[in-house]
């Protein structure tokens, strides 16, 4: 669709809702400009060209209370990042079985790790953008049904969603700059547990992903054509099984908060998709309305090369050829790095925040270190 | 010195008049509304927290409107939080469709009038403006 008919279309339907409804409309939006500290480096979607565009963001959302626990909502987006094109972001039905139990039905973003479900309400975190070591999944949204379940233990806040469905949007994997078509199925849960000053959470993420890049499928022919073809099963992203697990914490006392997550992504078989390991920790300080904060994260990406294993080496340059090609695509994701974030948020009216930060990434593997600087605010309305 | 003296004196009986008048604000609800609420209660009805009364009836929180006074003794007094952490809150609940906040009003006399119709809700106003058509839940300063 049109961005033009799908404006209009969200339009039609939130304009003259009918009598019975209680709409309310709200909106946020991130404008951010950065760059990098030199002009060989690239981070995030910035250079050393002042750009607004990565983290830029504008979003509106009309929300209906049709009475009896049934709910609508409709949120559009425009990213500076998908050169501001419009796009339906969330647009689902909910329903509450319960005072405490709520469904929901339809496209939503997938409540993966502690920040996901809130990734684009910068003014709800401290951050420039959560950390792109865990945060920086190539999809964010799934088609599908969640469940919403909040009880008490006493003091014990008790928080628990379980959901599945799936994300058929062509996506951008990491260590590739196309979009590539994606079939993903996704069936996951996450709980917390908090209490007025603390809070735990654990989530896990089963998927079903098949992903057509289009480096791997001619790879994949290759090594077929040439007799081998469980090389080309071990490389296909074709059906494979990923598990998503995690564990974030966070600590909020007066004059001082600490939060953390760990992440790790495992294959079953053999994949093109790496295995990875995630952390980071964050502490702040909050001084009136300036909070002063530092993070510090890492990710390993490990690729598989089990593939290899069947290739032999030596036998004919040809042979040899091959597996340098099939070792380096099955290469493309790794990485190693580690980075620094220090910055500051400054409340400076009650719907918008002022944020600069510096991040100061140092990668281990390839050596593409970068400094960027961010600065920009945050508002919701 | 005298002029610091007297300065200084009349700087504390300032203070302490203007404590004096910084209102005391009521928590009301339907006279048959029986509930039991202490502030802890309260703060999860108005943080969407809890949806309904300890009896199990439906509950339907009003705040006044932002930047009102007995809103900032109320967010900071029994929701322990300020207007931005509050405006954070409902940023993560309004944005994940996990809930909306309060409905807001103009002005207390609206709140006392809604809260005498309706036993579903729970509202605050200026102790000085409760009369019989409403239930006192709770005072603070």
């Amino acid at each position: 669709m049109k961005t033009t008919s799908k404006i209009f279309l969200i339009i039609c339907i939130f304009w003259a809702p009918p009598l019975w409804a209680e709409i309310r409309f709200d909106g946020f939006a991130s404008i951010y400009a950065g760059l990098t500290s030199d002009k060989d480096e690239t981070y995030l979607g910035y250079d050393d060209d002042l750009s607004f565009k990565p983290d830029s963001k504008f979003a509106l959302q009309a929300t209906a209370e049709l009475g009896d626990g049934l709910g609508a909502v409709g949120q559009i987006m425009s990213r500076g990042s998908d050169e501001f094109d419009v796009e339906l972001e969330w647009a689902y039905v909910s329903y509450d079985l319960t005072d405490s139990w709520r469904v929901i039905m339809g496209r939503q973003r997938i409540p993966l790790f502690s920040y996901s479900d809130f990734l684009d309400i910068g003014y709800a975190y401290h951050w420039v953008r959560p950390p792109d070591n865990i945060y920086g999944v190539p999809f964010t949204a799934f088609d599908g049904l969640l469940n919403n379940i909040n009880w008490y233990i006493g003091e014990l806040e008790n928080n628990l969603q379980f959901y599945l469905g799936r994300n058929t949007d062509d996506l951008v994997p990491r260590g590739s700059t196309e979009s590539s078509p994606a079939n993903v199925k996704l069936l996951g849960a996450s709980y917390k547990i908090s209490q007025d000053w603390w809070e735990v959470r654990l989530n896990a993420l089963h998927l079903d992903a098949t992903l057509e890049v289009a480096q791997i499928g001619m790879l994949a022919d290759t090594v077929s054509q040439a007799g081998f073809t469980s090389v080309a099963d071990d490389v296909l992203v074709n059906e494979d099984t990923i598990i998503f697990t995690g564990v974030g914490f966070s600590l909020n006392f007066d004059s001082v908060f600490v939060i953390g997550e760990y992440t790790d992504v495992s294959n079953d078989s053999p994949s093109w998709i790496n295995d990875q390991t995630n952390f980071y920790f964050s502490g702040g300080v909050p001084l009136n309305s300036v909070t002063l904060h530092l993070t510090y994260g890492e990710q390993e990406n490990t690729p598989q090369l089990d593939a290899l294993n069947s290739l032999p080496a030596g036998v004919n340059p040809q042979l040899d050829g091959l597996r340098a090609a099939t070792e380096n695509v099955l290469r493309l994701q790794s990485s190693e790095y580690s980075y620094i974030t220090a910055g500051l948020k400054w409340g400076f009216h009650p719907r918008a925040v002022f944020k600069a930060e510096v991040t100061a990434l140092e990668d281990d593997l390839r050596g593409n270190d970068a400094t960027l600087v961010n600065a920009g605010v945050d508002v919701v309305f | 010195m005298k002029r610091v003296l007297t300065f200084l004196f009349t700087a504390i009986v300032v203070l302490v008049v203007s404590g004096r008048l910084h209102a005391e604000t009521s928590i009301i609800v339907h006279p048959k509304n029986a509930s039991d609420l202490d502030k802890r209660a309260i703060a999860k009805l108005f943080l969407g927290k809890y949806k309904s009364f300890p009896g199990g009836s439906k509950a339907l929180p009003i705040n006044i409107k932002e930047g009102a006074d007995a809103r900032e003794s109320f967010d900071s007094s029994i929701l322990g939080k300020n207007a931005s952490q509050l405006k954070a809150y409902w940023s993560k609940q309004l944005f994940t469709g996990k809930g909306t906040p309060p409905k807001e009003v103009e002005d207390q006399e609206e709140i006392k009038k809604l809260v005498a119709e309706n036993p579903s809700v729970i509202g605050y106003i200026d102790s000085d403006l409760v009369d019989d058509s409403v239930k006192v839940v709770l005072s603070f300063q």
